[in-house]
């Protein structure tokens, strides 16, 4: 296979981009720094016993929302220099509507944020009974559903604290999704609909395809969002997808994509490189609800959706980890794992954390080789 | 059968020091689908890691306390085991009827959670155990007591350990009244068989160096609407 000229130049370009986005980043990410310490932007050990394993405090007083940082630079260069309504506005959106999300999460939960409760559902039952306001008992019982739907995510989630709910979460994730799916379904054409299959050619899921989408981009952003829990892990493992989804869109001919790719994978870089142990900031939601999303459409994008569990695969690993460890409570009344998601049942077990997540880099990197292999067929 | 089990229970390990396990029933608590170590049910290993997770959660060093701080931060914490589950774990029971179970559901989480659905009703059960005269005691069975205390609100179960030269011994999990909160646990004491013709409570249950009436065990035994040596079927 010959090289075209042009096709080599999209290469060239995207790698400039990559070096541009590097080296913005590298600019402002002190004065990143420098805000979140100023404002005490900072996660907090009372409700994450995850800062505290090993006896470490070193954690504690790391700002959180260092993600902005990816999410800033990339959402800058694509509007300045790589805004395509059909391709870039999409991935943008959702990606800022993730991160939104997220940042809000975060601020919430760190910094203004206070406790809600959620009424169980026996309680709002025994007040559609009892309540002295007849017009209090109509609302109860017309709201019931809603409450019933509230007090069930909590399922989902850990620790129902100061940020948002669980269900506001998976609301506002949703949304993300269904935005997605409708933009690829309705918007982009027919060739868009197309799911690659390795070996065996392409798939039309027609309609079902957008359900698809929303459950991806949901599952992904929250992977993602999963694995940031530990000093580079989060970061390395997106520059290894994001280099790699570069490299398959160029592949594909998806310029515009590539570039965008390319930028993520760039500020990445610099974001890893403050994060590494000791984190000068870590990723927070802000970021990793926004990088999954980005991951997923990105890849829903170039057809290679399939490739997901292998181009993200240490994010799925994290996130079927925390469903294998919710199921088992509820099942069969155990742990499978001393702690969920993965990387700290490794640290629990006495891994180090430099230890922990440089494996799971090189595990990640070896498996996203395989889904690159796979994707060429 | 595993008789190993009570002296993991006796001896939970926190970094060398060695903690006995407390006593605690989800009875007045009413913990429901939640992990069964928070249950009273969990095995000595998932206690150990639940009270480290729990005290990182709290940002307490539990390797600075010693033995009696560890187990009052585990009494505090809920974490213990209560006495049909530490039978459950010595006994190992491979199959269990369970009459509270009738629809699917409810049949499906037996199933599925068998230790916190086992009670000593459910040991008693005619369908999960015998009952045996003391002349034909052995290790492995169990002494079960329905209804006991002043209230006749509590059912408890002894696991005969081993018998030499008619002395039984026995282990359990139980909270006297004079252990006060934090001096409950899995114990062990002795039934001396005095005469084999006399029923058990006419033989010398000696308990913490307690005898008669000072020791609970047989004032629990003492209390009971029904008081049967059983035999896992």
């Amino acid at each position: 296979m010959i090289i075209s000229y042009e096709h080599l130049e999209i290469l060239r370009t995207a790698i400039l981009y990559a070096l541009c986005s590097a080296f913005f980043a590298f600019l402002w990410a002190p004065l990143l720094a420098k805000f979140l310490y100023k404002y005490k932007i900072q996660r907090h050990n009372d409700f994450d016993p995850t800062l505290a394993i090993g006896g470490s405090t070193s954690k504690k007083g790391t700002p959180i929302m260092g993600g902005l940082l990816v999410i800033i630079t990339v959402a800058l260069i694509t509007f300045f220099f790589n805004w395509d309504r059909s391709y870039t506005w999409m991935p943008i959106g959702a990606m800022l509507l993730a991160s939104v999300l997220g940042g809000l999460d975060d601020i919430l939960n760190n910094v203004i944020g206070r406790k809600r409760r959620i009424r169980k559902i026996r309680h709002v039952l025994r007040l559609i009974r009892v309540h002295k306001d007849w017009k209090q008992r109509i609302w109860l019982t017309l709201t019931l559903p809603w409450t019933m739907f509230k007090r069930t995510s909590l399922w989902l989630g850990s620790h129902p604290g100061k940020g948002l709910h669980v269900h506001e979460r998976l609301i506002m994730q949703f949304l993300t999704g269904a935005i997605a799916a409708w933009w690829i379904y309705f918007k982009l054409g027919e060739d868009w609909r197309q799911v690659h299959v390795p070996f065996d050619g392409f798939i039309d899921f027609g309609w079902l395809l957008i359900p698809i989408i929303i459950l991806v981009v949901m599952l992904t952003a929250n992977a993602v969002n999963f694995t940031d829990g530990m000093d580079g892990l989060a970061g390395g493992s997106l520059v290894i997808t994001f280099s790699t989804l570069t490299l398959l869109s160029w592949m594909e001919g998806y310029d515009a994509i590539t570039y965008l790719n390319a930028t993520t994978t760039g500020a990445l870089i610099t974001y890893t490189y403050f994060n590494i142990k000791p984190a000068r900031f870590q990723m927070g939601d802000v970021g990793s609800l926004g990088l999954g999303a980005l991951l997923a459409i990105n890849a829903i994008v170039v057809n290679q959706m399939l490739m997901l569990p292998l181009l993200g695969f240490i994010f799925y690993v994290e996130i079927a980890t925390v469903i294998i460890q919710i199921a088992g409570r509820y099942v069969l009344g155990r742990k499978i794992f001393k702690m969920a998601p993965i990387h700290h049942h490794f640290e629990l077990r006495g891994w180090s954390e430099e230890k922990t997540v440089m494996r799971f880099w090189f595990i990640h990197a070896a498996f996203v080789l395989l889904g690159l292999w796979v994707a060429l067929f | 059968m595993n008789f190993d089990t009570i002296k993991a229970f006796q001896e939970l390990d926190f970094w060398g020091t060695k903690v006995q396990c407390p006593y605690f029933i989800n009875k007045g608590n009413r913990v429901r689908a939640a992990l069964r170590v928070m249950c009273g049910k969990g095995t000595p290993e998932e206690i150990v890691d639940e009270a480290k997770t729990l005290a990182l959660r709290e940002g307490i060093n539990l390797k600075e306390k010693n033995a009696d701080e560890v187990k009052a931060f585990l009494v505090d914490h809920n974490l213990g085991i209560d006495c049909s589950g530490l039978a459950y774990y010595i006994l190992q029971p491979q199959k269990l009827f369970f009459p509270h179970a009738k629809n699917f559901l409810r049949k499906f989480i037996t199933k599925m959670r068998p230790i916190e659905n086992c009670s000593v009703e459910v040991l008693a059960h005619e369908k999960n155990s015998k009952t045996v005269s003391l002349s034909q005691l052995q290790p492995g069975d169990m002494i079960i007591m329905i209804g006991t205390g002043d209230d006749h609100d509590l059912n408890h179960v002894l696991v005969v350990t081993r018998e030499d030269n008619g002395i039984l011994h026995y282990a359990h999990s139980l909270q006297w009244k004079s252990d006060g909160k934090y001096g409950g646990g899995v114990k062990a004491g002795k039934i001396e068989i005095v005469d084999r013709n006399k029923t058990l409570l006419e033989q010398k249950w000696t308990e913490d160096s307690k005898s008669g009436d000072e020791n609970e065990t047989f004032w629990r035994a003492k209390t009971a609407h029904s008081l049967k040596i059983h035999r896992l079927l």
